[in-house]
């Protein structure tokens, strides 16, 4: 029987690991990232089998996202680092957030030791609802969209038998999709898919809050996260953020009519008809869980 | 008999200069860039019409007209990222004979770049290699090339060709390069994939925009403290090109998804009206004398014309395909 902690107790476990009470940057950005000291974000890297195929596709975002994060640091200071850790090792390592995990089962775990190790869990790949609600982690943030947000694709979208909702496809092109495809294919000779796309954001994430917040703990990184000014570019066209209910990425999804062979883009979801003035967030709450269905409870 | 030849000739002459057209003193022509067709669109402001075409020899991207007005240039690349090869060039098109006159090797990728004041150089971002390379114009001699940012696009060269400041769409930063040294003086965090940059006409401020930040953000010169965000839509705005009145008083801003040109107050920051163009605008360019804002729509292959005195769309022209930018020469 797991005890789910509260977020208040969760962020109580932080500031005894001693990170200073989180204050968030606001969102008149600073132009003073060049003046202070570098940050470097430690990230573990934890697969109870790396050598599936999406633990290996999500290990190629990761190298891609730390590459990025080291052409940043060329301008900004700091970075990120990637070190492949043990499950039982998290606690103790430094680090201040790991990702990895395919299996709904696995990425329970890994939110669970994350969250007893007071570090951030980056979810790249699992698109469990359990995880994201009746099983919710104040440590975990979802960057791969939830099973009820890809079911929503394929209903909103009207799409036929056999199509598929993924996260990301290497032949995406547009909002400069291409030129990602296209950097990530230089590199590594085969195509971003779903995992890799999901790694990648994770580092990307997290690198981005610890240049924007000027901090590489978790608990600051995590305050950030949730703070509700703050988004990111994921490359789909759309500011991308986390919903303060359940920690999931709100974002575009794409439906494909299969899953490989001569797949063909049938939609992006959700639909927004051109000149719609509605709220980006408000739109893309479209998919998943809202908070008022959510089983989700992380308050303090 | 001679002279009255003479007083005959000279009535002649006298009647032929009267019966001159109005419209043969054009305000100038419009080029613009179409990435998907390869080529350049030559529109005569006087008719708004297409009155040429000009192959470039590949994705054509950044186009900007020398400060003489003589040349347009226009940045072309190819399909093969990090690597240069003969489709990535900056081609030179001559306005008066629209010939295509010279290529410049600038690096892999060009997308957008800066023509300084005198005319002597050229800034280009080369996209897909995070760098800034300067050429010199005259004698296509490379002179620098300077790491910035990831993906970078924007290019700006100050009025008095001291300062280059060059956007870098996933780092999410613009790099300031002193033009003296070329080196890369500093760096700054902006919002969310920044696209275009632009000065002031007073060199004071620059303007830079933030596609899916949905802003503007506004750097002091002087001293790189970002003085102003500036919401454009509340936010929902996906802005792009940027292009500022003569005057300094009013800047145009093209979102490219939401379809609209922003007119912004440039001293208070306020947004005075939001017009509907075309489809995806992003290129937006201004005539000399203020009256007309050009706009490249990629997605509906025209470009829109706003009359800015009543902020109304007064034609659209079909171009090429996918167009991207313009640049206008009087």
């Amino acid at each position: 029987m797991t005890t789910n902690l509260t977020r208040r107790a969760f962020l109580q476990r932080l500031a005894i690991l001693g990170a200073a009470t989180p204050r968030v940057a606001p969102r008149r950005l600073r132009h003073a990232a060049r003046l202070l000291p570098p940050v470097t974000v430690r990230i573990g890297v934890v697969e109870a089998t790396p050598s599936s195929a999406a633990a290996r596709a999500r290990r190629l975002g990761l190298d891609l996202g730390a590459d990025d994060a080291k052409h940043a640091a060329a301008l900004f200071g700091g970075g990120v680092t990637l070190e492949t850790l043990g499950a039982s090792a998290i606690r103790g390592s430094g680090v201040a957030a790991i990702v990895g995990g395919s299996e709904p089962a696995e990425c329970a775990a890994l939110a669970r030791a994350a969250q007893e190790a007071g570090v951030l869990y980056l979810n790249a790949s699992c698109p469990s609802d359990a995880l994201r609600g009746s099983d919710c982690r104040a440590a975990a943030f979802h960057v791969a969209p939830s099973d009820a947000m890809l079911r929503d694709a394929l209903q909103q979208t009207h799409a036929p038998a056999g199509a598929v909702a993924v996260a990301w496809d290497g032949s995406l092109e547009r909002f400069g999709a291409d030129t990602l495809n296209a950097r990530f294919r230089t590199h590594f000779h085969t195509d971003m898919d779903a995992d890799a796309w999901g790694a990648w954001m994770a580092v990307k994430v997290l690198w981005e809050s610890a240049l924007r917040a000027r901090a590489a703990g978790p608990s600051k990184l995590a305050a950030y996260l949730e703070h509700d000014t703050t988004q990111f570019d994921g490359y789909k066209g759309r500011a991308l953020s986390f919903r303060s209910w359940d920690h999931q990425l709100r974002q575009p999804v794409y439906v494909f009519s299969s899953a490989g062979g001569a797949k063909k883009l049938l939609a992006e979801a959700p639909a927004s008809p051109p000149g719609s003035d509605d709220p980006t967030r408000d739109v893309l709450d479209r998919l998943g869980t809202g908070a008022a269905q959510s089983p989700c409870r992380m308050q303090p | 008999m001679k002279r009255s030849l003479i007083r005959l000739g000279a009535l002649l002459g006298a009647l032929c200069g009267a019966w001159v057209p109005l419209q043969a003193q054009a305000a100038g022509y419009a080029f613009v860039s179409n990435e998907l067709s390869h080529d350049v669109s030559v529109i005569d402001l006087a008719s708004n019409k297409v009155v040429a075409t000009i192959p470039v020899g590949g994705r054509a991207r950044g186009i900007q007209v020398s400060p003489d007005q003589k040349r347009i240039y226009v940045a072309t690349s190819d399909d093969k990222p990090n690597v240069q090869t003969e489709g990535d060039a900056i081609v030179a098109v001559d306005v008066a004979t629209r010939k295509v006159v010279a290529h410049y090797r600038i690096g892999s990728d060009p997308e957008q770049f800066a023509v300084t004041p005198d005319g002597s150089k050229l800034y280009a971002s080369n996209e897909d290699g995070g760098t800034c390379t300067a050429i010199d114009v005259r004698s296509g001699k490379y002179l620098a090339t300077m790491v910035v940012g990831i993906e970078p696009e924007g290019v700006a060269v100050s009025p008095d060709g001291r300062w280059v400041f060059v956007t870098s769409e996933t780092s999410n930063s613009v790099s300031i390069i002193d033009t003296r040294s070329n080196k890369v003086v500093d760096n700054l965090l902006v919002d969310l994939r920044p696209r275009a940059a632009a000065f002031t006409p007073d060199a004071s401020r620059v303007f830079v925009t933030a596609e899916v930040g949905g802003t503007v953000t506004v750097i002091n010169t002087r001293t790189h403290d970002i003085e102003k965000t500036i919401s454009i839509e509340h936010g929902e705005g996906k802005p792009v090109g940027i292009a500022f009145s003569r005057d300094g008083r009013r800047v145009y801003v093209a979102s490219g998804r939401t379809g609209t040109l922003s007119v912004l107050d440039a001293a208070t920051y306020k947004t005075l009206a939001t017009i509907p163009v075309g489809k995806r605008p992003w290129g937006v360019a201004i005539t000399r004398d203020g009256r007309y804002v050009y706009t490249a729509n990629g997605l509906s292959n025209d470009v829109s014309v706003v009359d800015t005195s009543t902020n109304k769309v007064v034609a659209r022209i079909k171009v090429g395909e996918r167009p991207w930018g313009v640049a206008i020469a009087r």
